[in-house]
């Protein structure tokens, strides 16, 4: 049976010339896991918003979507609102109340139900989602993975038939966006709920989905069963964010049936190579000796009687390298980047920037010529209404001061900071924060939220800005990143550095914290972590086929 | 054991303002004196010995008061001594005692209010009068503790973006202002993806209902009814003039009658409800244990 | 109140409770208790922000003004909150123009509501209520005044700041002495002139600092809200 279905389905916002959607056909089954996915600004969050009423943006449109055979446009108001559920990217803004059960009873009540029925339905979620601990308490205090679970929650107590997300992931670390996705798997399994999730973490959901939709400027371009799409899909028109089992499918132009997990890749494709060395060769990097940055022995605790954040971290940043922190939540890595920045005053041990004791830089000469952070979220840095005001406010030369970086954003400059994508509002800040010329850049989990593209764009501009000369040191919890960009990575766990090495020492020591790449060719190669460290060991020949 | 706080919010309400209004328009001093003797109780055994700046300021009311009023109040006729060629009387000092002790006895109670309602059962007594106004409330409280920790991650950024000196008055005014302005930018634009999120889940779509958690056991409509019939006998017999106090413009004390005692005493069993009720709960809970 | 479920009980209670007998308990107790002027204070300003709020409820107000109602209601808290500045005022000021002055009220009066729950609640929160939702209400009825000229918006910043210490002023004489007296509110408008002060400064800095980007970002929201 067919759930959601658009026919010829074609949208031009105003004042725009090109359409954002072009010609849009398809169908989604009831019952079906549905993945919309493609480069950001290719339309997937406007197609979504076109498949939820309330939700549609002023716009020309041509076309209809259907839901079961009704066109959604001529729909009851009521029936939309509660079959449809839709959950959107930011975790946090989407909560309306103040409590958890507030939040929870919130579409019922605005559906009418009475109280014997909302109570209910709050217990029944509570016990499903396992939020009963939480019930009574606001949301603010919830991390983010439950404050996803929460909001998936409050749409799923209306009993939808369909459930549409928009990179409902995007802002999660990887363990609560792959509970969040599991969530999503039980909910489709268990319940038959309909599921079209817009997502560019591909890695996990490509072998969970059932219907794979890959956009591309307006259009999708493929749609069928993922292992069809993924097998006849040449390079060109797939996004760059596939999971790494296909990335080496095609990577090595194979026929046959595509691999979608490291465990199909495992099986299906590593038995069939032959490498012509089982270790990739180290990068050579040399760097001088002298350090941007030294922790010895440091100590940090946000109250006097609350646990040490930091403990015993010790640790040193080379001049010239980009230092890559990794570690899971709450392991103390966004704390020791703002003692880092001197926000914050460690208790016990020594922190030198430079060569020269933290505290001995006073009265600001530290964001002098000497240090920058690029905070977690960038739009804490905005003030004006055009990027443009944003720089100049700090340099009135500013493109001068940039020219080295190569920034691409004259398009941007006019526009008003909010209205830019993540990414560019992520190249925004980290513009900003280098007209203060740091020579030690700090980063805040500056992939979070970023498509392939935008990650790469980031990736590469560091690259850029350690030749000029500028240290980096990067917080995150996108290994695959910053296996591919750092240097070195540090391994923080409950404020101590437990282990520090170069990312292939690093990860190929690790079984479980490492990247889909290293998992793969475990047990064939030695020390591979990305994609491009196992096509290289390879025979020559293989790869040039 | 149930908590007097643990009661319906609209009984616990009931109870406090029937309380406090009738301490606001009494003028009996005795009456006054139970009052504030019940209020303070209830306060100390809620919170404990604590907050002693609240009760050196409560309690100096009398004082202060009794000092202040013969400076603006000239009536009365046992004149005490001339200051600046101005009569200092008795009755005027009598009634800024009053007067004091009124606006002791309704801090404490307002006080005690503040402990007993949280912004939940404000919520809940709130939805009542308006479902639209209690959502609006609902929504500001969220985001004021949002916004509290926005604001934090926004003055640490922009300190590391380093424009401002530290330690430096207009620097700090600078500082916060700019802060300020970026906290509004955000709020201003992040709500739409709030009201995005409303609109997904059919807000508008028709006459909302409202979901509570919050029962009326039988008790609550005991004590939501005792209380009511005791105000209401309390303020009969003051509208027919018993028990009232005269201070011009000489102090008249009422007489012993039992109508003049009475309320008094209504009141003083009205104002200790809550001590009451707190009582029974521990000592049911102690012969419990013992038949543990 | 007992959860009624009869929506039409509902809505004649929703009539009674505020057109009647909340202006009727006022006579009756002015009647009853001419002397008493702290409590007939205290139930006309109640009565005021309850017709008020009986007003709203009956009354349209679309998804996304009730969203800016409630952050700019938070936001003047949270300024509340602030060591030395206290923009609450300057933040109702801004709501009224911008938001319309049903808006401009309720900001003000929530947001004195919500405030007293970290400064304590009190009999003078009603009266704080009024208070500032009678600035912001000015605010939306004076904004195309407000708007066209800066100085008219910070005389109107001061002046309101100013207000607002002496309409509390009234509140204190009438508690502190149980009847107004002239010379007891001058005396007390006198005491507190640094309050004064500080209300009318810390507005008229706020709006002078923050005023024209605060109204640019205003007015950019109701372009992209489609206010």
């Amino acid at each position: 049976m067919e759930m959601l279905a658009a026919k010829n389905l074609s949208v031009t916002f105003p004042e725009c010339n090109t359409p954002v959607l072009s010609d849009i056909s398809f169908s989604v089954e009831a019952g079906a896991f549905a993945i919309l996915c493609g480069a950001t600004g290719c339309g997937k969050s406007t197609l979504l918003r076109m498949c939820k009423r309330e939700l549609m943006p002023l716009c020309e449109k041509s076309g209809t979507v259907t839901l079961e055979g009704m066109d959604i446009a001529e729909a009851q108001t009521g029936i939309t609102a509660a079959d449809i559920g839709f959950v959107m990217q930011h975790p946090e803004q989407q909560i309306v109340t103040d409590r958890v059960w507030h939040e929870l009873a919130f579409g019922l009540e605005n559906l009418g139900y009475p109280t014997e029925v909302i109570r209910r339905r709050i217990a029944e979620m509570a016990a499903y989602f396992g939020m009963e601990e939480w019930l009574e308490c606001n949301p603010a205090e919830l991390s983010g993975g439950q404050k996803q679970l929460l909001n998936l929650a409050g749409v799923m107590i209306m009993q939808p038939k369909l459930l549409l997300l928009d990179e409902p992931t995007s802002q999660l670390d990887p363990i609560a966006a792959a509970d969040f996705l599991n969530t999503l798997q039980r909910l489709n399994r268990d319940f038959s709920v309909t599921i079209l999730l817009a997502e560019h973490r591909l890695e996990e959901v490509i072998p969970m989905c059932s219907h794979l939709m890959i956009m591309q400027n307006g259009r999708i371009e493929r749609q069928g069963s993922p292992r069809s799409i993924l097998q006849t899909a040449a390079d060109g028109d797939m996004p760059d964010d596939m999971p790494a089992a296909v990335r080496l499918y095609h990577g090595l132009h194979m026929q046959g049936n595509c691999p979608l997990s490291v465990r199909e890749a495992r099986q299906q494709i590593m038995p069939l190579l032959s490498f012509s060395r089982s270790t990739v060769p180290e990068k050579d990097t040399r760097l001088p000796n002298d350090t941007a940055l030294a922790f010895s022995d440091v100590y940090f605790r946000y109250g006097r009687r609350e646990k040490d954040v930091l403990r015993h971290l010790t640790f040193q940043v080379v001049q010239g390298e980009i230092y890559g922190m990794i570690g899971g939540n709450g392991a103390g890595k966004s704390t020791a980047l703002s003692v880092a920045a001197g926000l914050h005053r460690a208790y016990a041990g020594r922190v030198s920037v430079f060569g020269k004791k933290i505290s001995a830089y006073t009265s600001g000469s530290l964001y002098r010529d000497c240090i920058a952070m690029l905070p977690q979220d960038v739009q804490t840095l905005f003030l004006y209404n055009t990027a443009e005001e944003e720089l100049s406010e700090l340099d009135a030369e500013y493109r001068e001061t940039l020219k080295d970086y190569h920034f691409d954003m004259d398009d941007m400059l006019s526009q008003h900071p909010y209205d830019l994508s993540g990414g560019q509002q992520q190249m925004l800040a980290l513009a900003k924060v280098l007209l203060m010329k740091p020579r030690l850049l700090l980063l805040d989990e500056p992939t979070k939220g970023l498509d392939a593209a935008s990650r790469q764009g980031l990736g590469e501009m560091l690259l850029a800005l350690q030749k000029q000369g500028i240290t980096i040191l990067l917080v995150t919890h996108d290994i695959e990143f910053a296996a591919q960009y750092a240097n070195r990575i540090g391994f923080l766990s409950q404020g101590e550095m437990i282990s520090e090495d170069t990312p292939r020492e690093f990860f190929s020591g690790n079984a479980f914290y490492t990247t889909a790449a290293s998992r793969i060719s475990r047990g064939w190669l030695e020390n591979a972590v990305t994609i491009q460290d196992i096509l290289q060991c390879l025979p020559n020949e293989r790869c040039d086929q | 054991m149930r908590h007097f706080q643990e009661m319906n919010p609209t009984a616990v309400t009931v109870h406090l303002l029937l309380t406090a209004g009738i301490a606001m328009f009494s003028d009996n001093m005795i009456l006054l004196g139970f009052s504030l003797l019940c209020a303070a109780a209830f306060y100390v055994m809620q919170k404990g010995m604590t907050n002693w700046r609240f009760h050196f300021f409560a309690l100096s009311m009398p004082l202060v008061i009794a000092v202040l009023n013969p400076l603006w109040n000239q009536h009365g006729t046992t004149i005490l001594f001339f200051m600046n060629q101005r009569a200092v009387t008795l009755e005027a000092i009598l009634y800024g005692v009053m007067a004091g002790m009124r606006l002791s006895a309704v801090l404490y109670w307002f006080q005690n209010f503040t402990l007993l309602m949280n912004s939940e059962k404000i919520f809940y007594l709130l939805r009542c009068l308006s479902p639209k106004l209690a959502l609006v409330f609902s929504m500001a409280l969220r985001n004021i503790s949002v916004y509290q920790g926005q604001l934090k991650k926004i003055h640490q950024a922009q300190k590391a973006l380093g424009m401002y000196r530290e330690n430096h008055l207009i620097d700090d005014i600078r500082i916060s202002l700019r802060v300020f302005s970026v906290l509004l930018s955000w709020a201003l634009e992040n709500g739409i993806i709030t009201a995005n999120s409303m609109a997904a889940r059919g807000y508008g779509v028709q006459k909302r209902s409202s979901f509570t958690h919050y029962r009326w056991t039988g008790y609550d409509l005991v004590l939501t009814a005792v209380s009511l019939v005791m105000a209401a006998s309390v303020v009969w017999a003051a509208a027919e003039g018993y028990g009232q106090w005269q201070y011009y413009p000489v102090v008249v004390v009422p007489s012993c009658s039992v109508m003049n005692i009475g309320i008094t005493g209504i009141y003083v069993i009205l104002a200790s409800l809550p001590l009451i009720h707190e009582g029974k709960e521990i000592l049911t809970w102690k012969c419990l244990l013992r038949k543990i | 109140m007992i959860v009624i479920s009869s929506g039409r009980v509902r809505r004649i209670i929703g009539i009674v409770f505020p057109m009647i007998l909340i202006p009727a308990l006022v006579l009756i107790t002015s009647y009853v208790f001419p002397q008493n002027y702290a409590l007939n204070s205290l139930l006309i300003v109640i009565c005021a922000l309850v017709l008020f709020v009986a007003g709203f409820d009956r009354r349209e107000i679309g998804t996304r003004r009730a969203v800016l109602v409630s952050v700019m209601t938070a936001l003047s808290v949270i300024g509340r909150l602030f060591p030395v500045m206290k923009p609450v005022s300057a933040i109702t000021i801004l709501s009224g123009m911008y938001l319309g002055a049903e808006s401009g009220f309720l900001v003000g009066a929530l947001s004195a509501v919500l405030s007293d729950f970290f400064m304590g609640q009190g009999p003078w929160t009603p009266f704080q209520m009024l208070s500032w939702g009678l600035i912001g209400l000015g605010a939306g009825w004076c904004a195309p005044l407000l708007c066209r000229r800066k100085w008219t918006l910070l005389v109107y910043g001061a002046l309101s700041g100013a207000a607002f210490s002496m309409l509390m002023d009234i509140w204190t004489t009438i508690w502190t002495y149980g009847r107004f007296s002239a010379a007891a509110y001058l005396t007390a408008i006198v005491s507190a002139v640094p309050f004064t002060l500080q209300y009318a400064v810390s507005n008229v800095i706020f709006l002078w600092g923050l005023g024209k980007p605060m109204g640019d970002k205003f007015k950019r929201i109701q372009k992209k809200y489609g206010l």
